[in-house]
């Protein structure tokens, strides 16, 4: 099951990229962008909760690193912060499954309309 | 005593993280020298931290100037402590939420760590990232071995495994 809120251009690529490759029985991607000090509608900061048999005997490190070879690509370019969540099928329970809140930014943006910074 | 340098680095602190009253001392390590800021002096701005300060800030600009590799100065750095930890900003001052999570969690657990500030020099904050092969920061090192970032220190913090390996690196306040 693919869950995915605003389906932005790097969005989709992460998206596919994670499916293709990892073959996840669930994938959450999630555009943190708009909780940053960085203009609106950026795809800079992303959360991303994927359960794969892949992951199985691997250690939680190296199922990161499997997500990071992945997006390697999109971690060179344009995506800052990735914050990552991995689970093998056994040990995922979607009834009770709540993504961990992602640390909110030092600088925070003030209004709807923010300056164009980078974080 | 304390150096201009080092008081340098305490005013550099981003504006928008609210200063409340001095409650303790500053240590920071300037090359091989220890010195105690005094928490009264009006030219430092001073953050209260409920927990003693156990870790050490290491004045880490200048890397790419000097005649050992970038490399080599990260693989000494993180075997010099049990616990290394390569952020934005300080451990008082982080300047990345992901950043302050994982030093939160050391500090409030009183651990002993080195910590250094990637954004002093880009040098460190892409060399980190080569010597781990980890594309993002924060970095925590525990016996000179690479943990993870946040989201990984985070849940083995959570699974009680995080402490256990703090603890068997000696790394916590009560342990020499």
């Amino acid at each position: 099951r693919i869950i995915s809120s605003v389906l932005g251009a790097v969005q989709q690529k992460i998206e596919t990229k994670l499916a293709e490759s990892l073959t996840p029985v669930f994938l959450q991607v999630v555009n943190e962008s708009n909780k940053h000090n960085v203009p609106v509608g950026s795809e800079t900061h992303f959360k991303v909760t994927i359960v794969s048999p892949l992951f199985s005997g691997h250690s939680i490190i190296e199922q990161h690193r499997m997500v990071n070879e992945v997006l390697k690509e999109e971690l060179k370019n344009s995506v800052h912060a990735l914050s990552i969540q991995t689970k093998t099928p056994e040990k995922w329970d979607p009834d009770t499954h709540k993504p961990s809140p992602s640390p909110a930014c030092v600088r925070p943006p003030s209004s709807p309309m923010r300056p164009s910074s980078s974080s | 005593k304390y150096t201009m340098q080092s008081l340098r680095i305490l005013r550099r602190v981003p504006s928008c993280v609210k200063a409340i009253r001095p409650a303790y001392q500053i240590t920071s390590r300037l090359n091989s020298s220890v010195h105690t800021l005094p928490t009264t002096s009006s030219c430092v701005t001073s953050y209260h931290i409920s927990s003693p300060i156990t870790y050490n800030h290491i004045i880490s600009r200048g890397y790419a100037a000097s005649s050992v590799t970038v490399q080599e100065k990260i693989a000494q750095a993180v075997k010099k402590s049990p616990c290394v930890l390569y952020m934005k900003g300080y451990p008082e001052a982080p300047m990345c939420g992901f950043s302050r999570a994982l030093a939160n969690i050391l500090i409030s657990e009183g651990v002993k760590f080195d910590s250094y500030n990637v954004l002093e020099d880009e040098s460190i904050r892409q060399g980190v990232k080569d010597y781990s092969k980890w594309p993002t920061i924060p970095q925590l090192y525990i016996n000179g071995e690479f943990i993870g970032g946040s989201d990984i220190a985070l849940e083995m913090y959570k699974s009680g495994e995080l402490m256990k390996m703090l603890q068997e690196a000696g790394a916590l306040k009560d342990q020499k």
